[in-house]
């Protein structure tokens, strides 16, 4: 059973990082409170992201450092509660999702030292289309920050329901709206 | 109803609710019939079963035990006044209390664990390394070279 406040939710990558770090007191509130309740949902996608960050960190770290980003590897993976698989019908919706959405709505991170490609980028955006089929399949609003992407998707699914039968809309709620 | 066997004097298992001092109470009966002509007689009744399904749902969940505890005067005094007002009595108010109080320490202790897990998954890097743990991998840029400069890749 999802409730408004309550869920259970399925959280974005951005969102789990974005709970993780917060030091907004609210949402502290909101979050201690909401791991009390539930196990915190979250897509394979988001595991595989995560542990490609840790890899490439380790992989580049000299050994001093190795230390800490395997512990903080292993801290991440006892923190995960329940990680949602992609499964035919998952496929099935990220599919129709990258059709009606090909190319990424908003453009690469970039700073004034660092970039990411364009390929990367597009490898970013097939990654939230499959995590919004995800949360569409299990039928939980996703809790994300990263309006720019997921809103695109919201918006093509609901100019073309025809294409999700059984499954949909995509609830969205934002990190920092939850807690108001 | 269910007739467990037709061949010989059985059991037949019946069920039926009724409201018993505003709750719904269950009963459960096991009634040893005997086959006669092509109805079923029913025995005398010392071989009725009865069974209330409250006794052991009360068996399971109000297993008690005697003790004696120093409370706080004031939380004992409004204790007393919900039971009073709920027609219970002291232990079963103060034991839901205790049970609901209970749950959420168990609940915050495992919130605890997990929100200590997670400030440690991401304590101790740089925001680009961070980027990276959220799936964003950037590297760094070569910007244009002004006349007279040399290669500013790497450049911190």
């Amino acid at each position: 059973m999802s409730d408004s406040r309550w869920g259970p939710f399925l959280f974005d990558t951005s969102a789990e990082s974005w709970f993780a770090r917060t030091d907004d007191p609210r949402a502290l509130k909101w979050w201690r409170a909401y791991l009390g309740r539930n196990a915190v949902s979250i897509s394979a996608v988001t595991v595989l992201e995560r542990v490609r960050g840790y890899a490439r960190l380790w992989r580049t770290a000299d050994s001093g450092r190795r230390e800490l980003i395997e512990s903080a590897r292993v801290a991440y993976l006892q923190s995960v509660g329940k990680v949602l698989p992609i499964d035919a019908a998952t496929a099935l919706v990220a599919g129709e999702i990258l059709a009606l959405v090909a190319e990424p709505p908003t453009p690469p991170k970039r700073s004034h030292r660092v970039a990411e490609s364009r390929s990367e980028r597009l490898a970013r955006w097939r990654f939230d289309g499959i995590i919004a089929a995800t949360a569409m399949v299990a039928g939980m609003t996703l809790i994300h920050n990263n309006p720019g992407d997921f809103e695109a998707i919201r918006g093509g699914v609901e100019r073309n329901p025809e294409r999700f039968p059984g499954v949909g809309p995509l609830n969205l709620m934002r990190c920092g709206a939850i807690v108001v | 109803m269910t007739v467990l066997s037709s061949a010989r004097p059985s059991v037949v298992l019946c069920v039926f609710s009724e409201q018993c001092a505003g709750a719904e109470v269950t009963h459960l009966f096991g009634v040893h019939v005997a086959p006669e002509g092509i109805g079923w007689r029913i025995l005398c009744s010392p071989q009725v079963i009865h069974y209330d399904v409250r006794d052991d749902v009360q068996m399971n969940h109000r297993t008690t035990r005697r003790t004696t505890l120093t409370l706080p005067t004031g939380s004992l005094d409004l204790a007393e006044r919900i039971a009073r007002r709920r027609h219970l009595n002291l232990s079963a108010i103060v034991g839901e209390a205790l049970e609901r109080g209970l749950r959420e320490e168990e609940q915050n202790l495992r919130s605890d664990a997990i929100l200590r897990s997670y400030r440690k998954a991401f304590a101790g890097f740089s925001p680009e390394e961070l980027l990276l743990l959220d799936g964003i991998l950037v590297e760094e840029t070569v910007e244009p070279r002004a006349p007279g400069e040399g290669n500013r890749r790497g450049r911190k």
